[in-house]
């Protein structure tokens, strides 16, 4: 058993063993749920050291008769996906403290039964595996949403629910195809990622196959027009709910796109660059402009999501060394900085018992480190450099900007919505004349500075040193970006040297 | 600690950014008094580093001396290359010890200012990241790094503006001054990008754009589309410096800038920040040599906008907004400098703005305090009497503005005004438009001087003497307000003439323009009488219009004008109305930009939820009113299933056609 096994076990037995605690009072179920995930972060970032040195993998068969095997792995793109998945589980248990408080056990077994099937998605390199690790995200979830939830919650998760579903059936079928595709020319039939990569298709065929695995990760991201789910699922989930789907069940979609759709698909994905671009572009401005109309708090910060993942979406459609850079920074940052903006949503509702902004304002004098906080994070989703999100977005308007101007020029001015719904958030609930509904609402606590707390510094130290996300990603592995960019190459023409970052490194043999 | 020798550079930016840490980790547990010594300490103990490392250029050996530091590597994605480093050459060493000179006795002066407001903790750390990312933007060594500092100054500015945040003007303000010059900070990125693109490599002493202007000719090294680029990458940056700098037409937003306390003001919008635009566009000259294009725009907007602002000072009621326009009509000469290829004197005159002008506020800052917040200059009057030592003060700040003889706004303003005649970049078009605001600025000056000190007390309020504090720091920069302009006397002069442009010429070198013909020094002699003219011409028509028995002051017509009502219109003229609102700028931006926006936002949300939203709700319902229809085909009758087979059929063969046409 690896460190890969236990990365996948350590969440899944923390929530057998929320279950068997469930007895005792809720303090004892957050103590062993605040342990696993705690041990989760120490394993995740013993992960990031080990891949520095090449791939780990983990192999054993299955179920042989149909080629279904035991198969994880992790390169860089894995493992820091993986970090951020116990960082954020750390936090989503921190923050549900107290705002959790009926049928605590449950809560926190599904909570832990989702960062597994998360884990098993980021790690898997057998189709099966995945799509097991896939469908299990989407169980617990559901109840999250469905029992904790808010006023509209049932509505939210059946919503949640279909959608997700029905994008996975087109994502199961176009995978299948490729699979039976395999056993055809090879006669062996096989799941493996690594196999299947070797399946020879005609464009048209890839063209299809892209499209099925498209609309399936499409729904996930989400990408215009298949979003309607997610504000709906955000605003009615509780906060660890809401943190989780912004912060990691999103970045699936993303991750499916790179893991699967692109290197099995390239001449797929290639015809499909346009039409990937003109949604990516399309959303970061549709996202932002309706988020700005919102009047929910919770519903605000999701529109901002569809608005931020337009800029990851597009950053692997420019197909370059900052384009990808920047999609993968853009993930980490955005899970962070809006999952930062979900808890502090969380924190005014606890307060307050209200999201809307007609309810808010003149909040400063009482809260003044929440609204601190909240100034931070709304800083970091319009970008400011000296967070990470600047850095991801410069990199995605630079790679944007390199494939064509005009893209670059179009993208740049999506920054400028981005600072309207930002700074309305924190003006709608912090500034303006004193509140006369809310007194005396009490300021954070140690446990939620230390969950807020562990977002900002992450932020910042992404901000001025960027390259402890995007150094590992030098390992991974050749397939991962099909079309090498064009400008990593005169880059590299004009430093007189190949650079030892982004595209050239693919064309090393991965550890296969 | 240091390398080869070059001392800490890093330290000089890092010393009020741990000001700030300080202040906002842990000044809530100790007395609020504390912070404000913590932000002094730290930008003093800065201003003495900075000395340290002025001493040290000047007396480095070498031809051109230049210290650079990195500390890490930042960026790294094709272009886009950027280390987190320091660059500190003569241009450097002019903005560090403006900023954080000027920052030092702003931070004194608000010591006594914000005592007992609620926010002095947050203010005070504010101030100081605000110094911090100033420095970081004048000291880095490359376009990205100097644009964190650049974003990071916009954000202090945004927070200082909205100190006093429970007034909703006040946020609006803030907010505007925010999205405003983020529209500009839009078009800085891209042109960094351009640049970055063009040259390769984004750093600040330009190496890549030398190289390729040491060339023949532009095209040779940008292909045919050289020359045009370059034009496109000059006007982007020029945008960038339009925001940030309050240039037209992004200069909407600094008059509503001045919601922020005053000392605030003096630092940001009048001192430092605002120049930024300046600094900028002085250090990418290499650029705009090789596009001459984008440098005549440069001129072009610089002079316009000193006109621009000088007819709005002309009838602004509140003294804040007297002085913000003030300052946007100086930054435009400072921009008509550079875009006559007189780099070194549009660095000059923001080196004796920053001190006349900080000085103006900070003293306007006096009376205000003194009258309670009273802000309206018709509410004013006969203050000379109680406020002796702040009327004497402002009088030097005034003087120096209106470039009376021999004070330093007289030399810097006059020297940009004989260049902008006689480059080979100048015209007698930008000459003359220059001295009609010269005049302006004259007459909009003394209007204040005579209405807010001479005359007769209007004011209901006890005056209240200031403490010494609000008062003596301002000595200091009342001196350089009189005497900085000895540091550049014109060419005809037989001493000192030209220090300080030979003081710059490491940077500028041979890019700086120099003046040809119209009769050299006997020319140049001549433009300073005639600017000498001018000035005093206008103290003559300010003293007609505005002595204290002048009809002007106070007309019963000009009652109104409460600064905090939203409708002040205090003339009955018309022509006085439109320069009062500034051109109409905010209406017709209003107009255009906000509206359309605000239904835009509207539309899209409307859109998600009615239309999108309900395509998929639809889809819901005819799925569930198909499942109750498929239970009744489900009734084992051959027929019946013959039927829907050959209705499946056909909806499969029409999305097979059109989904592959789509």
């Amino acid at each position: 058993m690896t460190i890969l096994t236990l990365l996948v076990a350590v969440p899944a037995l923390g929530a057998l063993l929320c279950a068997l605690a469930g007895k005792t009072n809720a303090n004892t179920v957050r103590g062993v749920a605040l342990g696993a995930t705690l041990l989760h972060v120490a394993l995740a970032i013993g992960l990031i050291g080990a891949v520095a040195g090449g791939p780990l993998i983990e192999r054993h068969l299955w179920i042989p008769s149909v080629g279904i095997t035991y198969h994880l792995e992790a390169d860089g793109l894995s493992a820091i996906l993986v970090l951020l998945t116990a960082v954020i589980g750390v936090v989503a248990v921190l923050i549900s403290w107290s705002e959790i408080r009926e049928r605590v056990a449950s809560f926190h077994v599904w909570m832990l039964l989702l960062l597994t099937g998360i884990v098993l998605v980021f790690l898997a390199r057998d189709i099966m595996l995945f799509y097991f690790g896939w469908e299990l995200m989407l169980v617990p979830m559901f109840f999250l949403i469905g029992v904790w939830g808010h006023e509209d919650k049932l509505y939210s998760a059946v919503k949640f629910f279909l959608f997700t579903f029905a994008g996975s059936v087109f994502m199961l079928i176009a995978l299948l195809y490729v699979y039976f595709q395999y056993a055809a020319q090879t006669g062996t039939y096989s799941f493996a990622l690594a196999d299947l990569m070797k399946t020879s298709l005609s464009p048209t065929e890839q063209w299809w196959v892209f499209l099925g695995l498209f609309v399936g990760f499409a729904v996930k991201i989400p990408l215009f027009p298949l979003h309607t789910w997610l504000p709906d699922a955000h605003t009615q989930a509780p906060t660890a709910g809401s943190l989780i789907l912004a912060g990691l069940l999103l970045k699936t979609g993303v991750y499916g796109l790179m893991r699967f759709a692109m290197p099995l698909t390239p001449e797929g994905y290639t015809a499909f660059i346009p039409l990937m671009a003109g949604l990516a572009v399309f959303g970061i401005f549709y996202g932002a402009w309706a988020a700005f109309a919102q009047r929910d708090f919770k519903r605000l910060v999701a529109y901002s999501s569809i608005s931020h993942l337009g800029f990851v979406v597009l950053g692997l459609a420019v197909g370059n060394a900052a384009g990808y850079k920047g999609a993968v920074l853009q993930m980490v940052n955005h899970g962070l900085a809006t999952g930062g903006l979900f808890l502090i949503a969380g924190l005014l509702q606890e307060r307050t018992h209200t999201r809307s902004f007609e309810m808010f304002g003149g909040l400063w004098r009482q809260i003044p480190t929440l609204g601190g906080f909240l100034l931070f994070f709304a800083l970091a989703s319009l970008g400011i450099p000296g967070t990470g999100n600047f850095i991801g977005e410069l990199y995605v308007i630079g790679g944007a900007f390199s494939r064509a101007w005009w893209l670059g020029a179009v993208t740049g001015f999506g920054v400028l919505f981005a600072a309207i719904y930002s700074l309305r958030v924190f003006l709608a609930t912090m500034h303006g004349p004193e509140s006369k509904t809310f007194r005396k609402l009490h300021d954070t606590n140690w446990r939620e500075n230390t969950a807020l707390g562990i977002l900002v510094v992450l932020l910042v130290v992404i901000g001025f040193y960027p390259r402890t996300v995007t150094t590992p990603l030098h390992f991974a592995p050749d397939q991962l970006v099909p079309a090498a960019g064009r400008d990593s190459r005169s880059a590299a023409a004009m430093y007189g040297s190949a650079p030892k970052t982004g595209m050239a490194v693919h064309t090393s043999e991965g550890a296969h | 600690m240091t390398d080869n020798g070059v001392p800490a550079l890093w330290l000089v930016p890092a010393l009020p950014a741990a000001g700030a840490l300080i202040i906002f980790l842990f000044s809530k547990f100790w007395n609020p008094r504390v912070a404000g010594r913590i932000a002094c300490s730290a930008v003093g103990l800065s201003f003495l580093w900075v000395l340290v490392c002025s001493y040290m250029l000047i007396t480095w050996p070498g031809e051109a001396p230049r210290f650079t530091q990195k500390l890490w590597t930042w960026l790294d994605a094709g272009t886009i290359t950027a280390d987190v480093g320091f660059l500190f050459d003569q241009v450097t060493l002019v903005f560090t010890l403006v900023v954080t000179g000027v920052g030092f006795i702003i931070h004194l002066y608000s010591v006594a200012y914000m005592r007992g407001d609620d926010g002095e903790r947050r203010f005070f750390g504010y101030m100081n990241l605000f110094v911090a990312a100033m420095l970081v933007l004048v000291m880095a060594d490359n376009a990205f790094f100097m644009f964190l500092g650049w974003e990071g100054v916009g954000c202090c500015s945004f927070f200082l503006i909205g100190h006093f945040y429970q007034k909703q003007e006040n946020c609006a303000a803030a907010t505007k001054a925010f999205l405003v010059t983020r529209l500009g900070d839009i078009f800085l990125l891209l042109g960094v990008l351009l640049c970055a693109k063009l040259a390769g490599v984004s750093f600040l002493d330009l190496s890549g754009f030398e190289k390729v202007a040491g060339m023949d000719s532009v095209p040779q090294a940008f292909g045919a589309s050289g020359p045009l680029l370059l034009t496109i990458a000059g006007l982007l940056l020029l945008g960038g410096a339009m925001g940030k700098s309050a240039q037209l037409p992004l200069q909407t937003w600094l008059p509503d800038a001045m919601a922020g306390p005053t000392p605030v003001s003096a630092l940001i919008h009048a001192a430092t920040m605002v120049t930024a635009g300046v600094y900028l566009i002085a250090r990418f000259h290499v650029l705009y040599v090789m596009a001459p294009v984008a440098l005549a725009a440069v001129a072009m907007v610089g002079v316009g906008t000193a006109f621009y602002a000088a007819t709005c000072a002309l009838v602004q009621t509140d003294i804040k907004r007297i002085l913000a326009y003030s300052t946007i009509s100086q930054i435009g000469y400072m921009i008509l400098g550079l875009g006559v290829g007189a780099f070194s004197l549009g660095l000059f005159h923001f080196f004796t703005h920053a001190f006349y002008k900080a000085l103006l506020f900070l003293a306007a800052g006096t009376v205000i305090h003194a009258l309670h917040g009273e802000q309206n200059i018709y509410k004013m009057g006969g203050l000379k009497a109680s406020l002796r030592g702040t009327y004497l003060v402002f009088l030097c700040g005034a003087a120096a503005l209106a470039g009376l003889p021999l004070t330093a706004g007289f030399f810097s303003k006059d020297a940009i005004l004989w260049y902008s005649l006689s480059t080979k970049y100048g015209n007698p078009a930008l000459f003359a438009l220059g001295m009609v605001t010269a005049l302006l600025t004259a007459i909009y000056t003394f209007r204040l001087i005579f209405v807010v000190f001479h005359g007769t007390e209007r004011s209901h309020h006890h005056v209240h003497e200031p403490e010494p504090l609000l008062v003596k720091p301002l000595a200091v920069l009342a001196f350089f307000a009189l005497f900085a302009g000895f540091l550049n006397l014109p060419h005809f002069v037989p001493v000192l003439s030209a220090k300080w442009e030979h003081f710059l010429e490491p940077v500028f070198g041979h890019y700086h323009a120099h003046p040809a013909g119209y009769g050299g020094k006997a020319g140049e002699a001549l433009a300073a009488l005639l600017s000498t003219v001018v000035s005093l011409a206008g103290l003559f028509i300010a003293w007609k219009l505005y002595h204290p028995g002048a009809a002007v002051v106070p007309v019963p017509a000009m009652e109104i004008g409460e600064s905090e009502t939203s409708t002040p219109a205090p003339y009955k003229a018309s022509l006085a109305n439109w320069l009062y609102r500034g051109w109409d700028f905010d209406r017709a931006y209003d107009a255009a930009f906000v509206r359309p926006f605000r239904r835009l936002s509207g539309m899209s949300s409307w859109v998600d939820r009615v239309i999108i939203d309900g395509v998929f709700e639809l889809s819901a319902a005819i799925v569930r009113g198909v499942h109750s229809l498929l239970l009744a085909f489900q009734n084992g009758r051959l027929s019946r299933y013959a039927l829907v087979m050959l209705f499946g059929a056909l909806a499969g063969t029409i999305i097979l056609f059109f989904g592959r046409g789509w």
